[in-house]
């Protein structure tokens, strides 16, 4: 893990055992952030990103750490296994830190807090899912990078803005104990600049690993899917539903996106399901003795349809 | 597949495409967890199946293959057909036993059964419905139940619901069925009635517009 010394801002490399205590960053990207190789060119101090960098590093000397971690600038995004490791690795480094502060772009040093905050972009993008609900310490900050209240503090606000359970942003609760459905439901709403990225930012949250192929583009999220069927015995990963469908229209078992679980909020999987199943090249392999219900709908024509 | 709030339960619609394959049914939303007037008609144990995950694939089958000359049931206006076996074949939208291999050259070597009831002239009249397609073209097999009390029980066993026995077991146990007609006689009251089990060949457009089937069709006149 590459972490930045707070007073010398240089980088430091450091194995998973002697990794120090350190503050973390989660912010939105802007158009003039600060990457790894642009904080050895002179021009970095006037770029817009290095403010944040900065203003991150003092909180951190502050709160008595003296190490940060900044997405920006802390992977060399050059190297593309590097950046695998990275985003593979990137909840448990929201996990570990010892505090994260979020820096809201958007939010005037006017505004107050209660209200402003569930309106900021910070909540509406898919990465900062996993940075508001993995570190244990989430404290905000305005524009102007003052102190605004912990997560905590806004729990109510946060709850309601976007649909997670207060226990599960308290940090309570795991995230295994909700279902699948209902995890993919807090993604829902949420957008990423990379089609890609709607999955690969969501690894943590279901605790799987996948290797990043960017250009891949919708591929990722039925990768994803893949990979939480491997780990998880939980049938509501198909209980989505997609709002744009036509009838007759074939598609997928799988979705194709979290957007299609908008309405799966409250969808828990049967105590009592304990069905095998795995994904093949031929479909869905459900093995075992599967009950099925044959059913008849009523359409609102009043057509029977069994 | 899961509990919500608002509902006991829920899952998605499925459309079976062959034996033991299916798809999901878009033309509904979730199961259960909408508001669609569903009304669960039966239960019962699929055992390894498999569930099209990307149905739009070249390599996919298309339903119809599984509905090319297979043997469709369609309601009749007297007879309520209860207990088609096997389960495994038998489609209850398309009320059809599904071929059981895709490939156009299999036929059925199990025993197709079922058993119909109705009334005639005010009585229930019950009728075990067996179907041969061992061959190009279905033969219909019919007793009335109580004749051949051992082999019904193995027919409609739980054990044997899914898959069905082979005919090859079934005439060793009991040769007489060979023999049997595709009719049988039933007396109600002072009437004496001829049931018999016809098969027709051609085209059921709710199945599919390009493959024929042969439907069952339960003829009744008065015998003698």
């Amino acid at each position: 893990m590459r972490l930045v010394n707070t007073r010398s801002l240089q980088f430091h490399d450091f194995y998973l055992s002697e990794i120090p205590r350190y503050a973390i960053l989660s912010h939105t990207w802007g158009d003039d952030e600060v990457s790894f190789q642009d904080m050895s060119l002179p021009d970095r101090f006037s770029r817009k990103g290095y403010a944040k960098i900065i203003q991150t590093c003092q909180l951190a000397l502050r709160y008595g750490l003296d190490f940060a971690w900044i997405d920006t600038c802390c992977i060399d995004k050059s190297i593309s296994a590097e950046l695998t490791e990275s985003i593979n690795s990137m909840f448990h480094w929201y996990t570990n830190a010892a505090v994260c502060y979020v820096s809201l772009e958007d939010l005037l040093p006017s505004a107050p807090a209660e209200e402003g905050l569930a309106k900021c972009r910070w909540f509406t993008q898919g990465w900062t899912l996993q940075e508001l609900l993995a570190p244990k310490s989430v404290q905000f900050y305005d524009m102007a990078w003052n102190y605004r209240g912990s997560k905590l503090d806004f729990i109510t606000v946060i709850s309601n803005a976007t649909g997670i359970p207060r226990s599960v942003i308290k940090g309570a609760s795991s995230l295994a104990e909700y279902s699948v459905a209902r995890r993919m439901s807090w993604a829902a709403r949420r957008q990423t600049t990379r089609v890609e990225d709607t999955a690969y930012c969501l690894l943590g949250i279901f605790d799987v690993n996948m290797p990043l192929l960017y250009g891949e583009g919708l591929k990722a999220f039925r990768r994803l899917q893949e990979e939480i069927v491997k780990r998880n015995n939980d049938l509501t990963i198909f209980a989505w539903d997609d709002l744009n469908r036509h009838e007759h229209q074939p598609l997928g078992l799988f979705a194709s996106s979290p957007a299609a679980f908008i309405k799966s909020s409250d969808v828990s999987p049967f105590i009592d399901d304990f069905i095998n199943f795995s994904a093949t090249n031929k479909g869905l392999f459900v093995s075992g003795g599967v009950p099925l219900r044959t059913a008849s709908i009523t359409t609102d024509d009043g057509l029977e349809i069994v | 597949m899961g509990l919500s709030s608002f509902t006991l339960g829920g899952g998605i619609y499925l459309r079976k495409i062959g034996p033991k394959l299916f798809q999901r049914d878009w033309e509904f939303a979730l199961a259960g967890f909408g508001l669609n007037n569903v009304k669960q008609i039966d239960v019962f144990d699929a055992t390894d199946c498999y569930i099209l995950i990307d149905p739009i694939t070249s390599g996919a089958v298309p339903s119809s293959t599984f509905r090319n000359c297979a043997l469709h049931v369609p309601l009749d206006p007297i007879f309520e057909l209860e207990n088609p076996i096997p389960r495994t074949l038998w489609d209850i939208t398309d009320r059809t036993f599904l071929r059981p291999k895709p490939y156009c050259w299999t036929r059925y070597q199990m025993v197709l059964a079922m058993r119909f009831f109705g009334r005639l002239e005010g009585e229930l009249v019950t009728l075990v419905v067996l179907c041969d397609y061992r061959e190009s073209v279905p033969v219909g097999k019919v007793f009335l139940p109580g004749q051949y009390p051992r082999q019904e029980t193995i027919i409609f066993s739980t054990r044997n619901r899914n898959e069905s026995v082979y005919w090859e077991e079934l005439e060793m146990e009991e040769p007489g069925l060979l023999l049997l007609g595709n009719y049988a006689d039933v007396v109600v009251g002072n009437q004496e009635f001829r049931i018999s089990v016809l098969f027709e060949k051609r085209i059921v457009e709710s199945i599919s517009k390009d493959v024929e089937v042969f439907s069952l069709k339960l003829d009744i006149s008065k015998a003698g």
